[in-house]
């Protein structure tokens, strides 16, 4: 007994140094950064701010999100037609996907699966089955499908198609279009609130963000503006949305506006705006929302936002045109 | 009896066309979409808000060749589209970095990213005709061709 014991002791021990050896040790958040010039993606470590390893992907990566579990991370790239899978801990490509022709955003169903891919080249949206790489639908949308979103529920997915101005809600159900919200100038990001009662739409032209009630008929509540002094009112371009889990704040990046609005989500007021990086495209929250990260496409850094006190505490130089960006645990 | 009436009209127009050009400058000369006149190039997405061009208008006559190079820096996808223009030119070819594509027409030039073509042409008919890049109007990327 005693000498089993002494294995096992051993051999857990040896484990431990394989893991060691295997990956750096992570036991801290990571934010990954798609930079869509350099095809490459930034990994940070959210305890230190500091980039630690640096992967090169496909060619023009740009979607970036990550399984519900945090395990995997999934990556659009976009000039070779495909989906990149990545182990979050490891950091290797685990598989790719199919994606059809051109991807760029993309949602995962709150289960997992399937993967719901925007094909800007032929305006469908490809429905694809990550366990065994199945194509499972393919859903005519608007031209130029871009912005993907899906209800916490996951019984709708909702596309934006930058030329047709519109959202399309799609039934998960059958994969059917059932309504579509005529929104302003090239939407492109489409965001529920965690309870679902919400859906918020981007409008990168248009400069204003729809909000949308899914429980009244799709109906808009809002168009939500914004006015930054001394900005010209044709640099503010609403892109990435994010929206606190408790439903209180939202945050808008405003591309060439190089800054993030703080809306209430509750009065749908903008309260403030952060000054960050250059062109700031996307968003993303560590898990435990303490921090919001932004991607500054002109500036090659991130942003990193203070979340409790809404001020920008750091920025961290990443790959050129950084365009995505998701932390996992 | 349909076909002579409405034939007699056109005939007096061709004629007298013809007599212009007898008459005229030298319309009829060799191949006119040779030595085309390079036009500044066109230079679409500039300014920070990307929403600047370069050229407003064009002016342009009827007859003669051209050259145009059209470049986006890529800040904002443009959808390049001259819809009247293209149907009232010769279009003698596009050039797309080493590539010469010759086509009878054209509906529109995308530059999702930075990129660029080169349009050669003769404009047939005189008018004024608009160019945007889709959807971006509203901001300003538009302009004309003014043929005369």
């Amino acid at each position: 007994m005693k000498r089993h014991l002494t294995l096992s002791t051993g051999l857990l021990a040896l484990a431990g140094v394989l893991i060691v050896d295997a990956a750096p040790a992570f036991a801290q958040a990571r934010a990954f950064v798609s930079n869509e010039r350099d095809h490459t993606m930034s990994v940070i470590d959210m305890d230190t701010l500091k980039v630690i390893d640096t992967i090169k992907t496909g060619r023009r990566p740009r979607g970036i999100i990550a399984s519900p579990d945090g395990k995997l991370i999934y990556l659009c790239a976009s000039d070779d037609n495909r989906v990149e899978v990545y182990d979050a801990k490891t950091l290797k490509l685990v598989k790719t996907l199919r994606s059809g022709p051109d991807p760029e955003l993309f949602v995962l169903h709150p289960s997992g699966n399937p993967l719901y891919i925007a094909n800007e080249d032929d305006n469908m949206v490809t429905v694809v089955n990550v366990e065994n790489n199945d194509l499972i639908a393919e859903i005519p949308v608007g031209v130029e499908p871009e912005g993907m979103g899906i209800s916490p529920d996951g019984k709708f997915m909702v596309n934006t198609s930058e030329t047709t101005n519109m959202a399309h809600v799609v039934d998960t159900a059958t994969n059917e279009i059932i309504e579509n919200i005529l929104v302003d100038s090239r939407p492109r990001i489409a965001e529920f609130s965690a309870d679902g009662k919400q859906l918020w739409v981007s409008a990168e032209v248009g400069g204003t963000v729809a909000v949308v009630d899914p429980t009244d008929g799709w109906k808009i509540i809002k168009k939500i503006s914004f006015k930054i002094p001394g900005v010209n009112d044709d640099a503010i371009q609403p892109v990435g949305v994010r929206l606190t889990k408790d439903g209180s704040k939202a945050f808008i990046a405003l591309g060439p506006a190089n800054r993030v609005a703080v809306v209430d989500a509750k009065t749908l007021e903008v309260e403030k705006y952060l000054l960050v990086g250059q062109r700031v495209w996307q968003l993303g929250f560590t898990p435990d929302e303490k921090f919001l990260i932004s991607t500054n496409g002109n500036s090659n850094d991130i942003s990193i936002i203070d979340v409790a006190s809404e001020k920008v505490t750091k920025s961290v130089p990443v790959g050129r045109l950084p365009w995505g960006v998701v932390v996992v645990p | 009896m349909t076909y002579r009436t409405t034939a007699a009209p056109l005939v007096r127009t061709l004629v007298a066309a013809a007599l212009l050009a007898v008459s005229g400058t030298a319309f009829a000369a060799g191949d006119l979409t040779l030595k085309p006149t390079e036009l500044k190039p066109l230079k679409v997405g500039l300014g920070d808000a990307g929403y600047g061009v370069s050229e407003k208008t064009y002016n342009l006559e009827t007859g003669k060749a051209y050259s145009l190079e059209i470049s986006s820096t890529g800040k904002k996808e443009c959808a390049w589209q001259a819809p009247a223009f293209f149907q009232s030119i010769f279009l003698r070819k596009v050039e797309v970095e080493e590539v010469e594509i010759k086509a009878i027409g054209l509906t529109e030039i995308e530059m999702e990213q930075e990129g660029e073509a080169e349009l050669f042409f003769v404009p047939l008919k005189p008018g004024t005709y608009p160019w945007f890049c889709k959807g971006m109007d509203e901001r300003g990327m538009k302009g004309e061709f003014v043929v005369k």
